[in-house]
């Protein structure tokens, strides 16, 4: 069984609320008294489960108590049971009913009367209770089932971005392969050629397993980063100059040293993922600009494109997992969604953080900041 | 010298079909998005063309419907590459063939060739 119920009973004839009283005791309530109708508002809030209220109270009426009970949204469903003496006007019944009373019993009321009243009030008390839970458990079910669909969604929108970035390079592996093998008589610079853009392939291949490698490891919690003192300089120099090597304009301004402590080839990861993302999303010709600072405490690597930016709607998904970049209009692959997140993770690893700035003249700005950490001499 | 416009928005994957269409003496030319294939195929008329279906600006699904509802440019062949495999969808467009990526080199030229016999 249930807690006791707790009743209020409200009436300033002290004999009429002895005799409620002695009756509600002996059902087995736990029951509160109330002389006044304000006495009876202030005690209302007090985990009441039913309140007998007389008509005539010495300050406001009965009727006008109940209008404040129901006014209240944390009362609403506290059964008002109003009674009344005889010879009350029938007018004041149905106003007590129309303010929201739940019964209304005329007295003198015979305990049984009285009992089975109260009782029937609370059964239909636990009956709304009853409903609001299964209601509220509806409502829960209903989040679930709509989260479980848009996990759903997300997983498949990352098999196909997933199939597509997979199958784009193999494609292109796959011909080269295939043509370097069918012509030995290829000229040397076609061949020369074409190696180097297997090797980028191949590349691109392996950093796009790289990355579903490491978010599954991320997500099993297998994921470590190795810190130990380095300059991060080197690292972004080393970055910089492979992408000079070959394909874009991109411009590097190193500051003075930057000393971390840091994971080398996770770093390493970051600062490739970025410069790709930069070159990936900018115009052919369009320049980059990687500028390393110290500033107040921390190692700061900035990279700067000219791109088609980030829109608001975007940046708050940036660093999500699968919150892939869109930028309709200028390439149909955009990644599977990884490499923001994981860069983010890897970097946050390292005390620091990973973040997009924004700066006049350029579209968009990631900033990597790491706090620096001076070697004891 | 028959002529076949390359549709691919990847870079080496359209220089690397370029290079094997050359090899066989056709002339080929390059659109690195739909709208640039469509305004090509205005000024040029090529007499086949190889159409990959992810595209930025307008897909290869749009370029296909496009160029099937002209009649200036309904009857030239279309072979459609893509990572889907979706070839019904390719015919039912209007797609001569359909070739799904990763293919090989030697069933691509194939292919090529039999849009041009």
């Amino acid at each position: 069984m249930s807690a006791k119920s707790r009743v209020l009973v409200v009436d300033d004839e002290r004999t009429v609320r002895a005799f409620t009283c002695r009756v509600l005791l002996d059902a087995g309530f736990d029951v509160l008294e109330a002389d006044t109708g304000l006495g009876a508002l202030q005690m209302a809030g007090d985990r009441m489960d039913l309140v007998v209220l007389d008509v005539k109270l010495p300050d406001i009426s009965g009727v006008e108590v109940c209008r404040r009970l129901k006014q209240d949204a944390r009362l609403l469903s506290l059964p008002v049971l109003m009674m009344s003496g005889r010879f009350i006007e029938s007018d004041e019944k149905s106003e007590g009913l129309e303010t929201g009373a739940d019964a209304y019993l005329t007295k003198p009321v015979a305990a049984r009367e009285l009992r089975a009243t109260v009782n029937a009030l609370l059964r239909m008390r636990r009956a709304e209770a009853e409903l609001h839970r299964s209601q509220l458990h509806v409502q829960a079910q209903e989040r679930l089932v709509a989260d479980v669909m848009k996990a759903a969604r997300v997983k498949e929108d990352f098999l196909v971005s997933v199939s597509h970035e997979l199958g784009t390079p193999l494609t292109a592996i796959k011909a080269l392969v295939d043509t370097l093998c069918a012509d030995p008589k290829l000229d040397l610079a076609t061949r020369k050629e074409f190696f180097g853009v297997l090797q980028d392939e191949v590349n691109r291949l392996g950093r796009l397993v790289m990355n579903i490698l490491d978010a599954s490891r991320l997500e099993m919690g297998r994921f470590d980063v190795r810190l130990t003192p380095l300059d991060l300089r080197p690292l972004v120099a080393r970055v910089v100059g492979e992408i000079q090597a070959r394909r874009r304009p991109i411009t590097y301004e190193p500051g003075a040293a930057l000393p971390i402590h840091g994971d080398r080839d996770r770093l390493t990861q970051v600062l490739v993922n970025l410069v790709d993302n930069a070159i990936k999303f900018s115009p052919l010709d369009a320049p980059i600009l990687v500028r390393a600072t110290a500033e107040s405490g921390c190692a700061v690597v900035r990279l700067f494109d000219r791109g088609p930016g980030v829109s608001a709607a975007m940046e708050a998904k940036l660093f999500e997992k699968f919150g892939r970049l869109e930028r309709p209009g200028v390439s149909s692959t955009h990644g599977v969604g990884l490499g923001l997140y994981l860069s983010s993770e890897i970097v946050r690893a390292h005390g620091g953080t990973l973040g997009l700035e924004r700066h006049p003249g350029w579209a968009a700005v990631f900033a990597i900041r790491i706090p620096l950490k001076e070697e004891p001499a | 010298m028959k002529h076949v416009l390359i549709v691919e928005d990847e870079a080496n994957i359209a220089r690397i079909i370029q290079h094997n269409l050359q090899r066989v003496g056709l002339e080929t030319s390059i659109a690195r998005d739909g709208e640039a294939a469509l305004e090509q195929v205005q000024v040029r008329r090529p007499d086949a063309i190889i159409l990959d279906l992810l595209l930025p600006k307008a897909d290869g699904w749009t370029v296909a419907a496009r160029l099937k509802a002209d009649p200036a440019t309904a009857t030239i062949p279309i072979l459609m590459l893509s990572i889907v495999a979706d070839r019904e969808r390719g015919l039912a467009v209007g797609a001569s063939d359909y070739l799904t990526k990763p293919f090989t080199v030697s069933d691509l030229l194939e292919r090529v060739g039999k849009l041009l016999a």
